[in-house]
């Protein structure tokens, strides 16, 4: 079964395009790693997965059975996200942030509890969960965004930048989880500017430019990223 | 010998490069919505109306009597509006500083220049704009209409003199906790409600301005002390970068860098949730209608405004017509309200319990329509019949179908679901027709007990309908 289908995928905005013509998809326990350029469209690609950007041409499904239009209100309780800054809210706790994490995504309370601690131990954040975003440093924010969205258990993750402003012990800890959610069968779609640390992980990459597919396959074939204007 | 730079020069040299850079926005803008030849179509149009609304249409003989109502009313109420004004200012010390000062302008502060200088030039531009805009808008007003200027001069003056002496209230209010600015806000409605009560405005309005001379004497010297920069500097942004045309014409929506909170220091707030929806999507809610409420508080103050202008001035049946379309536009925009929550912030990228959502949102809907319901109810009082209960119970329950009408078609954009609410939203349409008919046959109010009945049968109907589909992991 495909965790993730993306067909023919145009994005336009402001009488701008830019995705045109995406086409891929993931297996179960996948890692893909979407590469390119600033600009190349990866985080477009990510936001119109989740929904916040509407494509125009194209279809987007998940476990062959949801389509993001058609069952948009399942869709997304099957997708979580990453995003590359935090989306921290100024007026709730880190802990009112888990817990808001948890019920939308429906999470018993009793496995919520034992996932904060755990994690917010391996993220060396304990002492910090009555605190408001404002009083963590930038790091510790991107810790909190990542433990919420590690917390759930959806069938599909997307990572934007995982490794921005997080330290060494946290980087450690943040694969180890990613190894845990790759056995436990969890497609992961990542962007990343570090690539070294993503071929011990993904399978396969996409590699986009312009907004377009410039290639494909699996990891091993993928060579480096061209300037864009030697291509 | 160290020369100081000029704070002047830097100032001006900010402004020029902002005028030039959002000058670059909207003509990019409008390069992109507007073609040249509509733009000359638009010219033209717009002179049109102008000419035909304001020089040949005699607006002062046409509307004389009116006017003349204006005129006697804004002579005799003058010590009034001299009481009440300061309220706006102390109202939006809540949510605004007086004086934007923006991340660059800060930044000049922590360079070698003075932020108190700077502080003064952005204090001093606000009043120099006002000054231009009512040194044009008075003498138009007195030729369009023929108002006394020394009225409208009297005016004019009142305004820029409040603007100025409230200026550093506002700013050090906006730093305080909201105790202290409701406190505030208390003395300034009891003093308003004194002198309207004993009738002695005058004094009441000679003792306020008194009070606001003293009260800056006092605060000036301490105008920044204590001062949270990083909140000045995050709205002042904010307010000075947010221009709707630029965001509708790019589609995208600016959205605040950081968010601060008048309740968020609070001890109590910082409790974890009851692990249940309610607590925790009626917080959403909260924090929603907090950063909203100056939207929220512009909607229910003219709705209400209008409702007691109507109920003072006009007929029974005008007020009918007023509470309908009270109804309506109150509903309509929290529709829009509920579907800009999905919107905003991290709940964009969450999954939503809707139905949960929106009961909590009707809570927050039923305390925000709580003034005009109280307006709605002594209107009924006052013009009490033996169907003024019917009458009333017949707008609570097209209150509620509408209410109802207006999230579920905001449910079905937000979850993207091709259903139409057509067929509801003209019964409700016909609902507030027959209501503003029921006027003339109040048994017509009889209705509300049967329309309730299926409401409910439908509000069952819908609660097992809402899809909970089974999710293949």
């Amino acid at each position: 079964m495909k965790v993730l289908q993306v067909e023919n995928v145009t994005v336009n905005m402001n009488q701008r395009t830019l995705l045109q013509d995406i086409s891929f998809d993931m297996e179960p326990g996948e890692v893909t790693a979407l590469v390119g350029h600033n600009g190349a469209g990866k985080s477009t690609m990510m936001k119109t997965i989740m929904g916040m950007y509407e494509y125009t041409k194209g279809d987007i499904m998940i476990n062959e059975a949801y389509h993001q239009h058609k069952s948009f209100i399942t869709f997304k309780q099957l997708v979580s996200y990453l995003p590359e800054e935090p989306l921290l809210l100024t007026e709730l706790t880190v802990m009112q942030h888990f817990q808001l994490y948890g019920k939308s995504y429906q999470i018993a309370e009793n496995k919520l509890h034992d996932l904060i601690e755990e994690y917010t131990v391996g993220f060396d954040l304990q002492g910090k969960l009555d605190e408001y975003p404002e009083a963590l440093s930038k790091g510790m924010r991107q810790k909190v965004q990542t433990i919420c969205s590690f917390l759930l258990d959806t069938p599909l993750l997307l990572i934007d930048e995982p490794f921005m402003g997080l330290d060494i012990f946290a980087v450690d800890y943040f694969e180890a989880l990613l190894k845990r959610k790759m056995e436990q069968g969890t497609s992961i779609l990542i962007t990343t500017h570090q690539l070294d640390r993503m071929k011990d992980f993904a399978s396969s990459f996409i590699l986009l430019q312009h907004g377009v597919i410039k290639n494909k396959g699996p990891i091993e074939a993928f060579e480096t990223i061209t300037r864009t204007s030697e291509s | 010998m160290i020369r100081q730079p000029s704070s002047w020069k830097a100032y001006i040299h900010i402004r020029r490069s902002r005028f030039r850079k959002k000058y670059k926005l909207i003509k990019m803008a409008l390069q992109m919505m507007i073609d040249k030849t509509i733009a000359i179509y638009l010219v033209i149009l717009l002179g049109y109306a102008v000419s035909a609304f304001f020089i040949f249409a005699d607006l002062a003989t046409t509307y004389q009597s009116e006017l003349q109502f204006f005129e006697t009313e804004a002579e005799a109420r003058f010590w009034l509006i001299l009481t009440v004004i300061p309220l706006r200012y102390l109202f939006q010390a809540f949510r605004l500083p007086s004086v934007f000062i923006t991340s660059s302008d800060y930044q000049l502060g922590l360079l070698p220049y003075s932020i108190r200088r700077i502080w003064m030039y952005v204090a001093a531009e606000k009043w120099v704009k006002k000054i231009v805009i009512y040194g044009v808008l008075v003498p138009v007003m007195v030729w369009v209409t023929g108002i006394a200027a020394k009225i409208l001069l009297l005016y004019a003056v009142l305004f820029i003199v409040t603007d100025i002496l409230m200026t550093v209230p506002q700013w050090k209010l906006y730093g305080q906790k909201w105790y202290v600015k409701s406190g505030w806000l208390f003395v300034g409605l009891l003093f308003n409600g004194i002198g309207l009560y004993f009738s002695i405005t005058i004094e009441v309005g000679i003792f306020i301005f008194a009070i606001l001379l003293v009260w800056n004497g006092l605060l000036i010297p301490h105008i920044f002390k204590h001062v949270n920069w990083p909140r000045i500097t995050e709205i002042s942004d904010y307010h000075t970068w947010k221009m709707p045309f630029i965001e509708r014409a790019s589609e995208t929506k600016y959205k605040r860098s950081r968010r601060f909170g008048m309740f968020s220091q609070s001890k109590r707030k910082k409790y974890p949730f009851h692990y249940d929806n309610h607590s925790i999507y009626s917080r959403m809610w909260q924090l929603y209608f907090r950063n909203n409420l100056e939207h929220a508080f512009k909607l229910v103050g003219a709705l209400l405004v209008m409702l007691v202008m109507v109920r003072l001035f006009w007929t029974a049946f005008a007020m009918f017509i007023a509470i309908a379309l009270a109804l309506h536009i109150f509903f309509v925009t929290a529709g829009t309200f509920f579907r800009d929550r999905f919107r905003t912030d991290l709940l964009e990228v969450l999954p939503w319990d809707l139905f949960t959502y929106k009961q909590a949102y009707m809570r927050w809907m039923l305390i925000g329509s709580v003034p005009l319901v109280l307006t709605i109810f002594f209107h009924f009082v006052f013009h009490f019949t033996w169907w003024a209960p019917f009458q009333l119970l017949f707008i609570a329950v097209i209150a509620i179908f509408i209410a109802n009408q207006r999230l579920d078609a905001s449910i079905a954009v937000i979850s993207k679901s091709n259903t139409t609410s057509l067929g509801k939203e003209m019964a409700s349409y016909i609902l507030l027709g027959i209501f503003i008919v029921s006027y003339f046959y109040p048994f017509l109010s009889l209705l509300a007990p049967i329309i309730l009945v299926i409401q409910l049968r439908k509000l069952r109907e819908n609660r097992m309908e809402i899809p909970v589909e089974h999710i293949h992991m």
